[in-house]
């Protein structure tokens, strides 16, 4: 399992520009936002989506980021809903680590923007 | 391998922690150059003030308001027409610009009421106009001249006219930079909310950090327009200076170049909800992407891949004619700051290229994060780099070309190596599927062009040097 959470983790690092918003809360809400709607999108084909914009944002990147891997990593398809959901949970906690957690980023923690 | 400290940077080592090499197993946590603090004293950089973030990159873009700077001429003069933004105004905001001129005698005794006398000329002299931006220099803000009594005064006084005040002088900050961060802080503060747009698409964006470079701005308005959505506010290419007080009804704000104008971004999501969509608009994969997801936002994904489709049929037999010609080819990338991670990914995966050496002005951590993320092993990574840096990298990695500015540029070509503006875009525009093929373009006519044999012919040997 750990070889895969870091082809995703690795790829999504590589592609998507939410994880590199400019303060901790900005990545944190993203990085939380986003792999939680890819996730339902991964295990139940469809996920719950509220009226307001930022909830539809995080949809439209979660529902980028799930075509986007499935198609150039098949093994995910073959994995059943566990399977899914606790690799896509390694990954959101290896990049709440790399991105935030462990950041060399000293703006990060700036108190505004 | 960590940090390198170039041979010219023997007697600055300081400059080790802004050159980086990445290796095999390393990432953002194990090493990231400092970036955005202070040049270091010896190091002969090339940043920009703060004024000219603010004037030259950001407030200069609008298409229909006057440029008032207030400080010497050559504060005006060399923030002027070097900038390739276009705009559908007759390209006004290209064509003009205006300074209070102050000399001595206006910095002993205060350059108030020249300020004022300076800005009804201006008025008078396009009565057409009813914008102002004001900006205050390094000589009129040590004088400690209070630019904002003199705009409120004269908007008094004309009753038409709406004056906005940039109180950003070069010594501001580190670099350029500052000035961006202070331009949009200052309009989200002052300006943002006091119109209100006309609305007619249900569909509503904000383009955030995109400077009609060449007409790129063009090119995505056109995108958006056949998508059916209503563009709000340009920030700032062919950008409304009405159009932009209305900022906040949008439903969405497209970013694209999130160093420069990331901050109203986040300002305009903290205080009105709106949230900030990134985008790379360069490269067909990237822009693609980009579309698909302002069409999934608004429930039109039909749209944008109707329009992905027309454009893909259209460009992409060009690109591949390009990509098979540019495949294997050493870039260097030494530009402002957030191209380097915008482009990396782009030339490797779409034209085969490597990039081989990255190098930023005024980029802040955040953009060494992307672009070292993005970015190859071996490939150096260098922060506010300087000319006697680049010609030992040039001696390392023999790039087959160079996208920089005009400056290095010019130092490159003395070198025999192609070098493109990436900053002005030679022939550009570069954005969206018709922008890349020019990219291709420019970078195979540069790449491939008969002058570089013929430069290093001597003329004066029978033999012509060879």
């Amino acid at each position: 399992m750990d070889d895969r959470v870091e082809e995703l983790y690795s790829y999504i690092q590589s592609r998507c520009l939410w994880q590199f918003f400019p303060r901790e809360w900005d990545r944190r809400a993203n990085i939380e936002g986003i792999l939680e709607k890819a996730i339902e999108l991964l295990t139940e084909g469809e996920c719950q989506v509220s009226e307001t914009l930022l909830d539809r944002y995080f949809y439209v990147e979660a529902k980028a980021l799930v075509i986007d891997v499935k198609s150039r990593f098949p093994w995910l398809n073959e994995l059943n809903k566990a399977e899914k959901r606790a690799i896509m949970e390694e990954v959101k906690k290896k990049l709440m680590e790399v991105m935030v957690v462990k950041s060399l980023n000293p703006e990060l923690r700036l108190s505004g923007y | 391998m960590p940090f390198v400290l170039f041979r010219c940077d023997e007697v600055i080592p300081e400059r080790e922690k802004h050159c980086y090499v990445k290796s095999p197993g390393e990432d953002i946590v194990t090493y990231l150059p400092a970036a955005n603090i202070a040049t270091i004293p010896g190091t002969l950089t090339e940043r920009g003030c703060a004024y000219c973030g603010a004037k030259l990159v950001i407030g200069g873009a609008i298409k229909d308001c006057i440029q008032m700077i207030h400080g010497p001429v050559g504060c005006a003069y060399n923030t002027w027409h070097t900038k390739r933004y276009l705009s559908d105004n007759n390209d006004f905001q290209l064509k003009h610009v205006c300074s209070t001129d102050m000399k001595e005698s206006h910095i002993v005794f205060g350059g108030m009421d020249r300020l004022k006398k300076s800005i009804k000329e201006a008025f008078a002299a396009y009565p057409e106009i009813k914008r102002m931006i004001v900006y205050i220099t390094c000589a009129t803000a040590l004088i400690g001249d209070d630019i904002d009594a003199i705009a409120r005064e004269v908007e008094e006084e004309l009753g038409d006219v709406d004056i906005f005040c940039v109180k950003c002088p070069g010594f501001a900050g580190v670099s350029q930079s500052k000035g961006h961060h202070e331009f949009n802080m200052e309009w989200m503060r002052d300006k943002v909310g006091e119109c209100e747009p006309e609305i007619w698409s249900p569909y509503t964006v904000n383009i955030i950090g995109e400077y009609n470079i060449q007409g790129d701005g063009f090119i995505m308005e056109n995108y958006m327009k056949r998508m059916g959505i209503q563009v709000i506010g340009h920030f700032t290419g062919n950008g409304s200076y009405d159009l932009l007080r209305g900022m906040h009804r949008a439903k969405l704000n497209v970013v694209i170049c999130a160093r420069s104008a990331g901050y109203i971004a986040n300002e305009l999501k903290r205080r009105y909800g709106i949230p900030r969509l990134d985008i790379d608009p360069w490269g067909f994969d990237y822009i693609a992407e980009g579309l698909r997801k302002i069409g999934t936002f608004f429930g039109i994904e039909d749209r944008a891949e109707k329009l992905i489709a027309e454009e893909t049929a259209k460009w992409r037999p060009k690109l591949d004619w390009y990509k098979e010609r540019l495949a294997g080819k050493k870039i260097c990338i030494w530009t402002g700051g957030p191209r380097l991670w915008h482009w990396v990914k782009a030339f490797e995966d779409e034209l085969g290229m490597r990039v081989v050496a990255m190098s930023c002005k005024f980029g802040h951590p955040d953009d060494f994060e992307k672009a070292i993320s993005r970015g190859r092993e071996g490939t150096i990574y260098i922060d506010d780099g300087n000319e006697l840096e680049f010609f030992e990298v040039i001696e390392k990695v023999k790039p087959d070309i160079i996208y920089t500015g005009p400056r290095v540029g010019d130092l490159v070509k003395k070198l025999h190596i192609p070098y493109l503006d990436g900053h002005g875009e030679h022939n550009g525009p570069y954005m969206g599927f018709e922008g890349f093929v020019h990219m291709a373009r420019d970078m195979y006519n540069a790449i491939y062009s008969k002058l570089w044999q013929l430069a290093k012919e001597d003329i004066r040997r029978k033999d012509n040097g060879r």
